[in-house]
């Protein structure tokens, strides 16, 4: 057959590309949608091996075999510091579940085990609940503590999501309790002596009325007064105000829906603002160090190393 | 000299129990027994975006034509409309953006026509794909008159009011404004823009940036692969003692930049022939669009072979030359019918390989990258003849040094 017949035989069989065809790619991405949709379905029956591990006070926890030893210890854990800041309160009267999922780490394409699974869930826990279920790497579930750390993460950021718009929007965070206690007090109490705004300075030497302004509860009139804090420490300071109210801080604090910051602060802690500010910046002075980074012992060492090396370079006994 | 022998094998001993009480490692990972299943989503998915871009890119492309064929727009002007919206949808952020743009143009070539179409990305969001549905340009070879559309989705708001996102109505209008300012361009041009499929001509910042400024926000001046052989090192390679000796640190800071590819790295060391290559080359289209259509989500970042390839210059580089060398000279080089890399020294007093040299290596020093890395790229053997005399001869004179104490100590 000539190259030219050949030629004009190919181009009248040639049809349209199908690249160049909007509907066809449509159908294919739909396609693929309801496809990934099932793998996906799928892999989350992996979890419902899970199995009730124990039950306190209206909450649940479930885990599959590898938390399992774990699972009691988390729901205690949990349990005190959701009560010790958000009492019995739950996100909504349909409960709750967070579950952590691990055994598949995205990054960088390693992976350590199969799916596992801790869930807590508060009753009555209905299909109209809140539900997180995020991946978590697996040292997150390798300690009791770790596991119910990130649970209170998710917690808190399911209460704030529940939480009046005026808390909402003056938080300026998603979650109230994303960093462990001792991690947020220490952030919060740098924060608070290292501002160098006007009202941070003049906060830190205890006018209540620049620390509401540096917190952004109250604005100051002061236009020289700087900058605001960091969100970390608004959540600190909503966190001191709940402990500071009790059980049914959190409670009161959702009643004042269309109040204030101040307002909403003052009735979760059942103080006024300024006496909750003033105590919460004390709490926060008492915690910085009292002592420098090279302690006595350390710096005993040093020494002593650096002598032996000196004596032995010198050879200055006679056994080097 | 016993002694000394003696005194180094103590002080050894005791770093070796040092080391191992405070840098053990810690216990083995169990081997992967993980579901095959998320590959297969991270397949799908990856798929599903192919997918969706396409069929968005499509389907404005047949409504921007469909638009065209029953109302033509006026030479020297732009129109704005929106499609898939009902009657009365309009968004006045993209039409402040675009007027703001088109005033910056300043005198506007007669000959060129803009449509700037926004579609409506609603149908695309519901597949949850986490990427945009198509923005760019429509260059439609019917309409030879320098007809330019360009296309982005909005999503309705409350009050009939468009959303549109601000970045990609800025990369859909690039290659209009690029024809509004300096008209069609030659044929030379056209062409390259063609082949390298816009990649280089997606900043709008020549038109109210001044010249000192570095556009790119810090990204290095070739397009990077994405490498994960430092990821993997992190997660998973390694003794402690490499970890804690930041060994990959150090190794990164130390190594040349291989991420912009071999070409690059010649180019950046002195090579002006390589520059040129980095511009000219073209470039694979990731997706298979119409070529009246420009679009590039990235070039050669993941491709195996991305080390040697050449790695497409950075989105920025026509802007920077239009702000380097100025409106006018550039008008020249764009329209020009001379080949491309002549009509470039004909404008610009330079060759392209040259002025791309100088261009990759500002653009590399004000990249984030450079801030933990070696700032000149050097290649090959790069030990300075007086490193190594001065290493031996300092070796020597502790030697000498050690011989001559230990004789003063024998006993006799």
């Amino acid at each position: 057959m000539s190259r030219p017949v050949l030629g004009i035989l190919l181009l009248a069989l040639a049809g349209p590309a199908a690249a160049q065809n909007a509907a066809a790619w449509r159908d294919s991405a739909y396609r693929l949608s309801t496809e990934r949709q099932r793998v996906w379905d799928s892999l989350m029956q992996d979890f419902s091996e899970a199995e009730e591990i124990a039950r306190r006070a209206g909450l649940v926890v479930s885990a599959t075999t590898e938390y399992r030893a774990i699972a009691e210890d988390v729901l205690g854990r949990f349990d005190s510091a959701r009560r010790r800041w958000f009492g019995p309160a739950l996100p909504a009267a349909a409960g709750f579940r967070i579950t952590l999922r691990s055994g598949e780490s995205w990054s960088f394409g390693r992976r350590t085990s199969g799916p596992q699974s801790l869930s807590i869930a508060g009753i009555p826990d209905t299909d109209e609940t809140f539900r997180l279920a995020p991946f978590v790497p697996d040292e997150t579930l390798g300690s009791a503590e770790k596991a119910a750390q990130r649970l209170l993460g998710e917690y808190g950021a399911l209460m704030m999501a529940s939480a009046p718009a005026a808390i909402r929007g003056w938080l300026r965070a998603g979650s109230l309790t994303e960093f462990s206690v001792d991690s947020r007090r220490e952030g919060a109490m740098y924060s608070l002596v290292t501002g160098v705004g006007k009202a941070q300075r003049d906060c830190v030497r205890g006018d209540s009325q620049s620390c509401a302004h540096a917190l952004g509860i109250r604005r100051s009139g002061d236009p020289d007064a700087g900058g605001e804090y960091y969100p970390l420490v608004r959540a600190d300071l909503l966190l001191a105000a709940l402990e500071q109210g009790g059980e049914w801080a959190w409670t009161r604090l959702m009643a004042v829906e269309s109040g204030t910051v101040e307002q909403a602060l003052a009735a979760a802690a059942g103080m006024p603002a300024d006496s909750l500010l003033l105590r919460w910046r004390d709490g926060l002075l008492a915690l910085q160090p009292d002592r420098g980074p090279l302690d006595l012992s350390a710096a005993g060492l040093i020494l002593g190393w650096s002598a032996l090396i000196l004596a032995a370079g010198l050879g200055i006994a006679r056994w080097v | 000299m016993g002694v000394i022998v003696r005194w180094f094998a103590a002080a050894a001993l005791v770093l070796g129990a040092l080391y191992v009480t405070l840098f053990r490692a810690p216990p083995p990972v169990p081997e992967s027994t993980a579901a095959p299943e998320f590959s297969r989503i991270a397949d799908l998915m990856s798929r599903q975006r192919r997918a969706m871009i396409l069929w968005s890119a499509l389907a404005a492309r047949d409504s921007a034509l469909a638009r065209l064929a029953v109302s033509a727009v006026p030479p020297g002007e732009f129109r704005i409309v929106a499609t898939g919206f009902g009657e009365g949808a309009a968004s006045k952020e993209a039409e402040a953006q675009v007027r703001q743009r088109w005033r910056a143009v300043g005198e506007v070539d007669s000959s060129v026509r803009t449509l700037v179409l926004l579609y409506n990305g609603a149908e695309f969001d519901t597949l949850r794909s986490q990427v945009f549905p198509y923005s760019g340009a429509l260059l439609p070879a019917s309409h030879s008159d320098g007809t330019c559309v360009a296309m982005t989705s909005g999503i309705l708001k409350a009050g009939r009011e468009i959303d549109v996102v601000k970045s990609q109505l800025e990369l859909a209008l690039a290659p209009c404004l690029l024809r509004a300012a300096f008209g069609v361009p030659g044929r030379p041009v056209r062409e390259w823009l063609e082949r390298t499929d816009h990649g280089a001509a997606r900043s709008n910042e020549w038109l109210d940036r001044p010249r000192d400024f570095l556009d790119g926000d810090g990204q290095l001046p070739w397009e990077p692969m994405y490498d994960e052989t430092w990821g993997s090192l992190y997660a998973t390679g390694g003794s402690s003692l490499i970890r804690r000796l930041s060994t990959v640190e150090l190794t990164m800071m130390l190594a040349p930049p291989y991420v912009m590819g071999g070409p690059a790295l010649r180019c950046l060391a002195g090579t002006p022939s390589e520059c040129a290559r980095t511009v000219l080359d073209p470039v694979p289209r990731v997706h298979d669009l119409p070529s009246d259509l420009t679009f590039r989500a990235s070039g050669r970042g993941t491709s195996p072979n991305a080390i040697l390839a050449i790695h497409p210059t950075g989105y920025w580089f026509l802007s920077d030359i239009i702000r380097q060398e100025g409106r006018d000279r550039f008008a020249r080089f764009w329209q020009s019918d001379r080949p491309f890399e002549t009509a470039f020294r004909e404008a610009f007093g330079r060759d392209l390989g040259e002025w791309t040299r100088d261009w990759g290596i500002r653009q590399r020093l004000g990249s984030w990258e450079s801030r933990y890395s070696r700032k000149p790229v050097v290649l090959g053997v790069n030990l300075a003849p007086s490193w190594p005399l001065l290493a031996l001869g300092w070796t020597a004179a502790a030697l000498l040094l050690a011989a001559w104490t230990a004789r003063r100590r024998q006993v006799t």
